[in-house]
């Protein structure tokens, strides 16, 4: 089965949203105060990415981006384990979360 | 690109890469040993069979040290072009004298430990697994010969940090170090991961090798400039450069004492390592996009961490400060192209990790119980009650202040000539008198040990030393830091025969 590259999404286009997606997660984690949600923009940072790496693989003609995506993801499930263990063991002493709050430890 | 170059693998012998890579295995064997005692031998878990794993596992230490001396003039330096493919990880000698720093940083640590964790009630079935992987993490980190491994290795060093800064349970702001050191690290990390993906975008390649031989194929400098941009920032939260220290002083200080010494001791040696292969060796064609921006953060770390350090009280923090400031001291070695610079990085970051450690020492049995922190007043007088605890911290704080008859002193000044060699000379010229201003803070620490009345009185200021062990690191930082710091000859000459034996 031969595919018509032409078809493919120009790797540009990936690539924007790629960064896009990099910049709200960004923004995401400076501007909210939930441990929660910064670490959802810190996955979708991560995911973004993800997506630069099979832009610049598609680029390339090569799978290796694609491999190298399969990597990060494996490393973002880590950081799942051990981010909500923290979290979690947070909110059982304290019973709250908002890192405004989380603040014995000040300069 | 055709689908033959895309196929080839490089042909790797496999015996040769298990005995090439045999200091990071014989980690992880240590590791499957620590969770069969733990598991298996309820004896271990008992107060008075709690010294089997630490023991066990500092001969392992033992074990990965002598791998990695047998590796020791095998390649002075790794072929430009190799023979058989590019490699993933491979060691020329930078980078065993490196893993044996991070192996004695780990012996002491694990030394160090075992009292301490008994005193606070440290729960210690995870605490040694988990040291242990952080340092292969490290220990793979100076290996790393591919920015994808590089990646994977910052986050297995980082990872298991996480659960060590938050393991002190009882204490709440060991939970909040936790928190905060993982936010704000993997934050950092998505920053290091999107640049090595724009990087990949710029060389087509993320071997360290096939990106130094190879050109900017693709894309353009703006990528590579992007690219270098945020990889540094990724690394400059590691090692904890201004303005990416914010979280250093809350974590050092929320942490449990021990785990803080091998926090600023450890992560920033195999960090520093990895910055030297990545940017001063495999990016040496691209100085322009990189040497700049390095000097511009050393230059503000030693800046803005000095002037942060003056007014601090806790001692934990001062120390945190200390080890922003010696961050920004270390990248005046990473900005002189000259190996021998690089193994001066090595030597300065030997006496850090002896003067920290020490002072660390000390710290973990002076911290009065549940406080989890020394501040300068619980120390005042301290060279009368306890003169043992008193000079030694003397001498680590005069090693770290870089006054002469220390190992401190030497390691700044090979390399601020070094620097100055190679054209450097207002950035010398900074880090010097960011030196002098440094000595205000070391001596307050000093002079309230030995000026000032005692004002509170507990147990641990009175006992010279509350175990064999203890002792044993005390040795070890004291003489080290004393004897290297008159005669530092022979590790002067290990750092240049590095560079000039014949591969055998």
């Amino acid at each position: 089965m031969t595919i018509d590259p032409a078809s493919f999404i120009p790797p540009g286009y990936t690539l924007l949203l790629a960064l896009v997606l990099f910049a709200i997660g960004v923004v995401g984690v400076l501007v909210r105060r939930n441990p929660i949600v910064i670490f959802m923009s810190i996955e979708l940072m991560l995911n973004a990415v993800n997506l630069a790496f099979l832009a610049f693989g598609h680029q390339l003609m090569v799978l290796s981006g694609q491999i190298y995506a399969f990597f990060v993801l494996a490393v973002a499930a880590a950081e799942v384990a051990i981010g909500l263990a923290i979290i979690m063991a947070i909110f059982r002493r304290r019973e709250e979360v908002d890192v405004d709050r989380v603040n014995l430890l000040r300069w | 690109m055709t689908a033959e170059a895309v196929l080839t693998v490089p042909v790797v012998h496999l015996r040769e890469w298990w005995v090439a890579f045999a200091p990071g295995i014989v980690l992880l064997l240590a590791v499957i040993t620590q969770l069969v005692l733990e598991l298996t031998l309820p004896y271990v878990r008992t107060n008075r069979g709690a010294w089997v794993v630490p023991l066990i596992s500092s001969l392992f230490v033992l074990w990965a040290g002598v791998e990695a001396v047998k590796q020791w003039g095998r390649y002075p330096t790794l072929p430009v072009v190799p023979e058989r493919g590019s490699p993933v990880l491979a060691a020329d000698n930078l980078t065993l004298l490196f893993v044996l720093l991070l192996l004695l940083i780990l012996l002491m640590v694990t030394l160090m430990s075992h009292v301490f964790n008994v005193r606070i009630r440290l729960y210690e079935a995870e605490y040694y697994p988990l040291l242990f992987l952080s340092v292969f993490g490290m220990v793979t980190l100076a290996y790393s010969r591919d920015l994808v491994v590089t990646f994977i290795a910052i986050e297995m060093l980082s990872l298991p940090l996480y659960v060590l800064v938050g393991l002190n349970v009882d204490y709440l702001k060991s939970g909040e170090a936790a928190l905060k050191y993982f936010l704000l690290g993997a934050f950092a990390s998505g920053f290091l991961v999107m640049g090595i993906a724009l990087l990949y975008g710029t060389f087509g390649t993320l071997n360290y090798q096939e990106m130094a031989a190879g050109t900017m194929t693709l894309n353009g400098p703006a990528f590579l400039m992007a690219g270098v941009a945020l990889v540094l920032m990724g690394f400059a939260f590691k090692i904890a450069l201004v303005p990416f220290h914010v979280w250093v002083p809350d974590v050092y200080q929320g942490s449990p004492s021990v785990v803080t010494g091998f926090m600023a001791t450890g992560v920033k040696a195999a960090l520093f390592y990895a910055l030297i292969s990545l940017f001063a060796q495999t990016m040496a064609d691209y100085r322009s996009y990189w040497v700049l921006p390095v000097a511009a953060f050393g230059a503000l770390t030693m800046v803005v961490g000095n002037l942060m350090a003056i007014p601090q009280t806790s001692l934990k923090r001062l120390l945190a400060y200390s080890s922003v400031v010696h961050a920004g001291y270390l990248t005046v070695g990473l900005v002189v192209p000259d190996r021998i610079a690089w193994g001066y990085i090595w030597f300065y970051l030997v006496a850090y990790a002896l003067a920290v450690l020490g002072s660390f020492l000390i710290v973990s049995y002076l911290e009065p119980e549940g406080k989890g922190d020394v501040s300068l007043d619980d120390i005042r007088g301290l060279a009368r009650t306890n003169p043992y605890a008193g000079y030694a911290m003397t001498i680590f704080m005069v090693s770290l202040a870089g006054l002469p008859i220390s190992m401190g002193f030497f390691g700044k000044l090979f390399l601020f000539v070094e620097a100055v060699h190679a054209g450097w000379t207002w950035f010398v010229v900074l880090a010097l008198v960011a030196s002098v201003f440094s000595v205000y803070y070391y001596l307050k620490v000093i002079v309230a040990m030995f000026m000032d009345v005692k004002l509170v009185e507990t147990e641990a200021y009175r006992k010279p030393s509350p175990s064999r062990l203890y002792d044993l690191v005390y040795l070890l930082t004291l003489v080290g830091t004393l004897i290297f710091g008159v005669v530092p000859g022979p590790v002067v000459e290990l750092v240049r025969e590095a560079f000039i034996r014949i591969p055998l």
